[in-house]
């Protein structure tokens, strides 16, 4: 066991400076997609700042609260996206048929078509935001005690997790369909929902991406917990859900993997 | 023991059917014509260990397929596959570290980045002990002459010189079993040649297990005392190249050189069809047991006959009227 | 009229194109979708207790929203996109070698695109107001009308005609996606395709008046919304003149010294 997760950190290591070296090959592309996210962050944030200029709730909540709704939204978006950033170029992968040598290998195609691309530009961009979460914290109108913050920091790794289902399941459904690009950016279009809290839906679309597509889950939970507006029964159900659900993704892998057949011969 | 060994294998595709016109896109959004293409059917063989095995084919006719359900890509559809005695399809760690796979058409190598960094991806991969990795790099750096490119990005390299590297990524770990998949293709004759060499010497060295698909028949002739030839999903030839000539080509080439005057035309036609003709060299197309009796009958003619030659058909054209009939 | 036929023919097979890729055709709807819903969400909440923000009634907000949901359908392409994917990866040497005018073989394809967006977001906009039970302004003014679809159609030539212009970045760089995507971004906000600019700052809202975007989809919601007056209009229409001239311009100078460059890699 631990000699399998040696193994795998050694090519994760690789894969990650493979990428930077990658990155920094084509500077240009990597500089202006990394000033293109912070060009949406701020103009979201601006746009937050300016909604309280008119008033001083939204949705019962208050400026530095909406913001760490916000806040908690990317950092939990820009890690998933640094860390699984492969399912990007992997319906490539598949169309090339280069994934067929990742088949070959000794290796968990998975994890390999994954983390082929870690962005360590997007890690960079977690400083400012880590930074700015801090900040927002200590701005709130009653602080988080330690509890809180821990409570804060496990709903944070439950999102990653059910995260990570969903960049599996895209992963699948790109093996069923290989035109299926825009499954991913779906994902990341929902995503858009967490940007704000939860409150603002009518409850049929607050039930709907709690339960089926769990963005509210990913995002919204750990602010809640943070502010210790989240019922007990809610935290046992986001636990229990995102086992399920990574289970269910992982199930979905394996019978997608016996389907797959090659581009062309 | 065999290394591989294949029994009954068929492999099937499915794939859809677009309707023509606007009309029939707007239809397809509904429901669309599925079809099924026998890729491989009911095959079997079997490979020693040491063997250099070609495959031979037209495109499409189902070299590809094979070496992709040896290689534990595919599932079978039907049949069994075997390999130093694993199920492919299972794709054991012990099974995957054993082979590799390398595809003329298909890179494995980082496009923005030199080879060397592929080479250490591939040896965390396949956990290959630095000692291990120096001394590969250093063999087949020698071997194939990539010492200078190692460190220059996979995109300015020249096509032989990627596919030198793709072969180098893929032997990193030492397999035993190797599978080429057409690893020629696009190449000038030079880099041809180059790549041939190395997979022959590879060959008598390790005594690796090598399977090697290509439509060129050159690299088949050089380098495969077996053939296996695949039309249509099927097996149609299994056995030494020498004797798939001599039961599929029914004539032999007799070639008549002339001293300096020149042999006129008109004066060999009924020895038999003139292949190619010049005062200075006639060839023509004789049945095989017609071959001596015309030779002689030249020789004893008065025709100014400098020499004469008999030989086989090229390999070339006897797998081309295997396919023509098929 | 040959040379019309040649657009034609191009247009009726991007079509086909459209549909042939289902589902990535109806995920592109259904992202367009969650933006809207997204942002009527938002709105209706700040509107809740007062039944007006920031200078908005909640009708005008809402008809924003869903008016541009069907304006991304009318002005915002991806065609101009492929350009560039075409000439890093060399098959635009073909276009090269045909008759055709590059430009407008591309715009042909866009309109192509573009109507099927039309259609299709028109159809989600009446679904949802229905669905939601929601009021949306109707213009029934015929002058401001009639400078609402003049200033759609100049915007999305402007559009097009920025959009063309990133694209043939690629010229100078293998790397023109990035570009892309930083332009798309600023783009869909500086343009007013998320929220009302007027609702920022003072300093920013001048600020990105003075840039060509604003007039991209900010301009006709507010000519539509009724916001300007008649010349305050005929103003911004105006000046989308003047930016398409400018780029227009702009865009055939690069397009030649662009061409000089261009190396054919990848064929």
């Amino acid at each position: 066991m631990r000699h399998l997760v040696k193994k795998y950190f050694r090519i994760w290591k690789q894969l990650s400076s493979l990428a930077i070296g990658s990155y920094l090959s084509n500077w240009i592309d990597s500089g202006a997609y990394f000033v293109g996210k912070c060009i949406r962050f701020g103009f979201f944030l601006l746009l937050i700042i300016s909604i309280f200029r008119f008033t001083d709730s939204l949705a019962g909540y208050s400026k530095y609260e909406v913001v760490l709704f916000f806040l908690t939204f990317n950092l939990i978006d820009v890690f998933a996206q640094a860390l699984f950033r492969g399912i990007y170029a992997f319906r490539y992968d598949i169309q090339r048929g280069n994934f067929d040598f990742v088949l070959s290998k000794p290796v968990n195609p998975l994890f390999y078509s994954l983390s082929r691309m870690t962005d360590i530009l997007d890690i960079a961009f977690l400083v400012p935001i880590a930074a700015l979460i801090v900040y927002a914290i200590s701005r709130l109108p009653n602080p988080p005690d330690v509890s809180g913050i821990m409570l804060y920091s496990a709903f944070v790794l439950v999102g990653m997790v059910i995260a990570l289902g969903i960049h599996i399941i895209s992963a699948s459904v790109t093996i069923w369909k290989i035109e299926s690009e825009n499954f991913i950016w779906l994902y990341r279009e929902t995503m858009t929902i967490g940007r704000f809290p939860p409150e603002i839906f009518s409850s049929v679309i607050q039930l709907i991406f709690t339960f089926i597509v769990p963005i509210i889950t990913i995002t919204a939970f750990p602010v809640k917990a943070a502010l210790h507006i989240l019922d007990w029964r809610w935290m046992v159900f986001a636990l229990c859900y995102g086992g399920a659900f990574f289970g269910f993704s992982v199930l979905l892998w394996r019978a997608s993997l016996k389907k797959y057949s090659s581009a062309s011969s | 023991m065999f290394v591989v060994e294949v029994k009954h294998l068929s492999k099937n595709y499915e794939y859809y059917r677009k309707r023509p016109g606007l009309w029939g896109s707007i239809t397809g959004l509904f429901n669309r014509d599925k079809l099924t293409t026998e890729a491989v059917k009911d095959i079997s063989f079997s490979i020693e260990e040491g063997e250099l095995v070609g495959f031979l084919g037209p495109n499409g006719a189902g070299k590809t397929t094979t070496l992709k359900v040896l290689s534990g890509i595919l599932y079978p559809t039907s049949g069994d596959a075997r390999v130093l005695g694993y199920t492919p399809f299972k794709r054991q760690a012990g099974y995957q570290k054993s082979f590799a796979l390398v595809m003329g058409q298909k890179n494995q190598l980082w496009w923005d980045l030199p080879p060397r960094e592929s080479f250490m991806l591939n040896k965390e991969i396949y956990e290959v002990t630095d000692e291990e990795f120096r001394q590969s790099l250093d063999e087949f750096g020698e071997l194939l002459g990539i010492r200078d490119v190692l460190d220059v990005p996979v995109r300015k390299l020249s096509l032989g010189q990627r596919m030198k590297c793709e072969l180098t990524a893929a032997l990193i770990h030492r397999p035993k079993v190797l599978f080429l998949d057409e690893p020629t293709i696009g190449l000038d004759v030079v880099a041809q040649k180059n790549i041939r060499d190395f997979i022959k010497k590879y060959n008598e060295l390790k005594k690796t297990t090598i399977i090697l698909t290509s439509h060129y028949m050159e690299d088949i002739a050089q380098l495969c005392r077996r053939v296996i030839i695949i039309d249509q999903g099927r097996i149609v030839f299994d056995g030494r190249l020498d004797d798939l000539i001599k039961r599929y080509a029914q004539h032999k080439l007799l070639t008549v050189m002339a001293s300096d005057s020149g042999i006129p035309r008109g004066e060999v036609e009924q020895y038999g069809d003139i292949v190619e003709y010049t005062p200075a060299k006639v060839v023509f197309k004789v049945p095989r047991d017609h071959v001596k009796s015309a030779a002689s009958k030249i020789l004893s003619s008065n025709l100014p006959v400098d020499d004469i030659l008999i030989s086989e058909m090229p390999v070339d054209d006897v797998v081309r009227m295997i396919f023509n009939r098929s | 009229m040959t040379a019309l036929r040649k657009y034609r023919a191009i247009f009726t097979i991007s079509w086909q194109k459209e549909l042939e890729y289902r589902f990535n055709f109806f995920l592109g709807r259904l992202r367009n979708i969650t933006v809207m819903l997204l942002l009527y969400f938002v709105w209706l909440t700040l509107t809740a207790r007062s039944g007006a923000f920031a200078g908005y009634t909640r009708t005008e907000l809402i008809t924003y929203v869903f008016g541009i949901n069907v304006l991304r359908a009318v002005v915002f392409g991806t065609q101009s996109r492929q350009v560039a994917t075409d000439i890093n990866d060399g098959s635009f040497s073909a276009y090269l070698t045909m008759p055709v005018n590059h430009f407008l073989r591309t715009f042909s394809s866009e309109l192509a695109q573009r109507s099927v967006y039309l259609l299709t977001s028109t159809v989600e906009v009446c679904l949802f107001a229905l669905l939601l039970n929601v009021d949306i302004f109707v213009q029934s003014d015929a002058v401001m009308l009639t400078l609402f679809f003049t200033s759609l159609v100049l915007a999305s030539a402007l559009y097009f005609m920025l959009s063309y212009l990133v694209s043939l970045f690629a010229f100078w760089s293998r790397e023109a996606m990035g570009p892309r995507f930083l332009f798309e971004w600023i783009l869909e906000f500086a343009s007013g395709a998320y929220f009302p600019l007027d609702i920022l700052p003072a300093g920013f809202l001048i600020f990105l008046k003075c840039l060509p975007f604003a007039h991209i989809v900010f301009l006709p919601m507010q000519i539509y919304l009724g916001r300007l007056t008649i010349a305050g209009a005929l103003l911004g229409i105006v000046a989308q003149m003047f930016w398409i001239g400018a780029f227009g311009l702009v865009v055939m100078f690069v397009w030649r010294t662009g061409l000089q460059k261009y190396t054919g890699e990848g064929i």
